[in-house]
C-alpha cells in the first residue's frame, strides 16, 4: 500500500497567522486579533461575509479559515465539490466545547446550543456546508504521538476509487491549557486529487503527496507548503 | 482490483443483554429494551425511558468504563464466531461518539478521545497493529465498517475487528434533552405521533476477513459516505445526503438500486430525520429507475434505543440477520406513517422473496452520512 496523490491546494492556521496556496499570508498581530480569529476575520482577510463564523466552535473556525486560505471554492467546480470527501484528524477534538458543556450541567439549563460541537464531525459539517462538499466526511481521532492517519485515510479513499478529491487535514484548537493539553491553535488542510482527476482540475497542482512515514507528522510538511 | 471483504464474526451488547442472539431474537420478536430509567434516573432529562444495559451485563462497572468493557465483551463474542484468528495481526477500528468521558464529567482520565480508547482496546485484544478510530457522530459505526473494509480490500490488513460503543451518561442525555430531541416516551420512528429519539447503551463488533473460509456467508460488498452540506444539526429537506450515500454504496457494490432487497434505516424518531430520510431514500430508489418504492425497510431504535456511535454496527448486525432470515422485522412503534409513502415500512414481519443484498444507512451531526451494503 503506497498510494500518492496530487496536492491541489493547501491552507494553514497556526499561532502566528493564516497562510495558504491562495497567496494569503497574514499574521494575527497584523489583524489585531488572536487565533483562530474573531467575528470580522473572514471579512478582513478574505473580504467575505460569513454570518455564522462568529458562533462556530474553535476547531471549525480554524478549519474554515484554512480552507479559505487554500481558496477551496475556486479550485474545484461544483460537480467536483459534490463528490469531494473530507477526512480530518484531531487529538484534542472538541475538548474546549466538552468542558464548557460539562460546566453547564451544574446549571438548571444546559448550554444546548454548543452541544452539537461536542462531536468532532460537526466542524466537518461547517466546512461541507460552506463549500458544498458532498463526499464522505470522516473525523479521525489520533494521539499527538502519532499523526497522519487522516492523510493515510484520504490516500486510501483516492486509491480505492471512492472519490476523486479529498480535503484532508488536522485541527487542534484550545485557548487555555486543560487536562495536560497545552493551549494551541493549528489547522492544516490539503486538497488532494487522484492523478487523472488532478489533470482535469483547474489547479495545475502543487506537487505530489506521498504515503507518509509512520514516524513523521505529514501535516508539518504540508504546513510548510502554505507559506 | 479490490479484495472481497467477508464478515467472519459478530458480537453485541445491548439493552437486551449480552450477545448477538439476545439482540436479534428480541428485535425480530418485536420486543423493546426501552424501559424506565434506572442507572440514569438521577439525570434531569425530558424522557422517562432509555435502553440501558441490564445490570447483570457489567455488574459493578462504572458508567464511564462501559464503552471499553462492553466493546471487549462484544469483541469476545465476535472473535469466537470468527474462530479465534491470530490477534497479533488483527487490525482494530474503533467507532464512537464520545468514548470515555471520565475526565470531563468526573475525576477520571478519559477526555473523550476515541483513539486513546482504541489503543486500550487493541492492547487488551493483543493486536500488534496500530489501531484507528473514527468519530463521525451517529454514523460512526458504519464509517468504522468502511474504514476496516477499505484496509482489507486494499490488502493492507487481512483481518480486522470493528468495535463500536457508547454509553448514555448525563452529558449525552442532557445534551439531547436540551436540544428538545428526546421523546418523553418510547420513540416511534416514522409514526405520525413521533416526538423524538430514545437513547440506549450499546456495543457491537464485526470481524472482517479477506478469506472466504472465514465467512459466515456474508460480504461487505459496498460502502460510501456523503454530507448533506446543508446544516450541522438538521438534515437536508430533501434528504440529499442520505440518498447520495445510499446510491454511492450500492454503486460501490457493483449493484443497481433494484438489486437491494432490504433496507435498515437510521430512523431516529425525530420529526426532521424521519421525514427527510424517507424523501431521500424514496428519491434514491425511484429516480431514474423503474422502482416505485424502496425495498422493505426497518429501523430498530424503538427497540434498542439510539446507541449513537455503536448504532451503525449493531444495526448492521440486524441487517445481516434480516438477510439470513429472509425476513424484515416489524417497525415497532409505527402505526401510521406521515412520511414519504415511497419508503416501504412493514408494521409486521415480512418474508422476503429474495434475500441477497441489504443496505444499511446512518446519519449524524455535521451532515455526516454513511452507508454499507451487505451481500449473502
Amino acid at each position: 500500500m503506497n498510494p500518492s496523490a496530487t496536492l491541489l491546494a493547501c491552507g494553514l492556521v497556526d499561532a502566528s497567522g493564516i497562510a495558504g496556496s491562495r497567496g494569503t499570508d497574514v499574521t494575527w498581530a497584523s489583524l489585531g486579533t488572536p487565533a483562530p480569529g474573531g467575528p470580522s476575520t473572514m471579512k478582513h482577510v478574505f473580504d467575505k461575509q460569513d454570518a455564522t463564523f462568529r458562533r462556530i466552535d474553535l476547531p471549525a473556525r480554524a478549519l474554515v479559515l484554512a480552507c479559505e486560505a487554500a481558496d477551496l471554492g475556486a479550485v474545484l467546480d461544483e460537480e467536483q465539490r459534490n463528490r469531494t470527501a473530507i477526512v480530518v484528524e484531531t487529538d484534542i477534538g472538541s475538548l474546549a466545547t466538552d468542558l464548557a458543556f460539562a460546566r453547564s450541567l451544574g446549571e438548571e439549563l444546559v448550554h444546548a446550543g454548543i452541544f452539537p460541537y461536542s462531536l468532532t464531525s460537526t466542524c466537518l459539517g461547517e466546512i461541507a456546508l460552506r463549500y458544498k462538499l458532498r463526499g464522505a466526511s470522516v473525523s479521525v481521532s489520533v494521539t499527538a504521538e502519532r499523526r497522519g492517519a487522516a492523510l493515510r485515510e484520504a490516500l486510501r479513499m483516492l486509491a480505492g476509487g471512492e472519490c476523486e478529491h479529498v480535503l484532508t487535514g488536522t485541527v487542534e484548537a484550545l485557548l487555555e491549557p486543560a487536562h495536560g493539553h497545552e493551549a494551541q491553535v493549528r489547522a492544516v488542510v490539503a486538497l488532494l486529487g487522484r492523478s487523472e482527476a488532478a489533470d482535469a482540475a483547474r489547479s495545475a497542482g502543487l506537487g505530489e503527496v506521498a504515503w507518509p512515514d509512520e514516524r513523521d507528522d505529514p501535516f508539518v510538511a504540508l504546513a510548510r507548503r502554505c507559506r | 482490483m479490490r479484495r472481497t471483504v467477508f464478515v467472519a464474526g459478530r458480537g453485541a451488547v445491548s439493552g437486551f443483554g449480552l450477545g448477538l442472539c439476545a439482540l436479534v431474537d428480541a428485535v425480530f420478536a418485536g420486543e423493546s429494551a426501552l424501559r424506565e430509567r434506572r442507572r440514569t434516573a438521577a439525570y434531569e432529562a425530558p424522557t422517562a425511558v432509555v435502553g440501558e444495559l441490564p445490570p447483570d451485563v457489567l455488574p459493578g462497572v462504572a458508567e464511564n468504563d462501559v464503552p471499553l468493557r462492553a466493546a471487549l465483551l462484544a469483541a469476545d463474542e465476535a472473535l469466537e464466531e470468527a474462530g479465534q484468528p491470530d490477534r497479533r495481526r488483527l487490525g482494530v477500528i474503533y467507532a464512537t461518539t464520545k468514548a470515555d468521558m471520565s475526565g470531563i464529567c468526573g475525576d477520571g482520565r478519559g477526555l473523550g478521545s476515541p483513539q486513546r480508547l482504541a489503543l486500550q482496546l487493541a492492547a487488551a485484544l493483543g493486536s500488534e497493529l496500530w489501531p484507528a478510530s473514527v468519530s463521525c457522530a451517529c454514523a460512526s459505526g458504519v464509517q468504522g465498517v468502511a474504514a476496516a473494509a477499505r484496509r482489507i480490500a486494499a490488502g493492507e490488513w487481512d483481518r480486522a475487528i470493528v468495535l463500536a460503543s457508547d454509553v448514555i451518561n448525563e452529558f449525552i442525555l442532557r445534551g439531547f434533552g436540551g436540544m428538545g430531541a428526546l421523546d418523553p416516551e418510547r420513540c416511534r420512528p416514522f409514526d405520525e405521533s413521533r416526538r423524538g429519539v430514545s437513547l440506549g447503551d450499546g456495543a457491537g463488533a464485526i470481524v472482517l476477513s479477506c478469506a472466504e473460509r472465514d465467512s459466515i456467508g456474508v460480504r461487505v460488498s459496498g460502502w460510501a459516505g456523503a454530507n448533506d452540506a446543508c446544516h450541522v444539526t438538521g438534515p437536508d429537506y430533501e434528504g440529499l445526503g442520505v440518498g447520495l450515500a445510499a446510491r454511492r454504496a450500492v454503486a460501490h457494490a457493483g449493484l443497481a438500486m433494484a438489486d437491494v432487497d432490504l433496507l435498515h434505516l437510521h430512523a431516529t424518531g425525530t420529526r426532521a430525520n424521519d421525514k427527510t430520510e424517507a424523501i431521500g431514500l424514496g428519491n434514491a430508489f425511484t429516480s431514474g429507475t423503474a422502482l416505485e418504492r424502496t425495498p422493505p425497510a426497518f429501523g430498530s431504535k424503538s427497540q434498542t434505543g439510539h446507541t449513537l456511535g455503536a448504532a451503525g454496527v449493531l444495526e448492521s448486525l440486524l441487517a445481516i440477520a434480516a438477510l439470513q432470515r429472509a425476513t424484515v422485522p416489524a417497525n415497532v412503534g409505527l402505526t401510521t406513517s406521515d412520511c414519504d409513502p415511497r419508503l416501504d415500512l412493514p408494521t409486521s414481519p415480512r418474508a422476503l422473496r429474495r434475500s441477497k443484498h441489504a443496505l444499511k444507512v446512518a446519519s449524524g451531526f455535521g451532515g455526516v452520512q454513511g452507508a454499507a451494503v451487505y451481500s449473502s
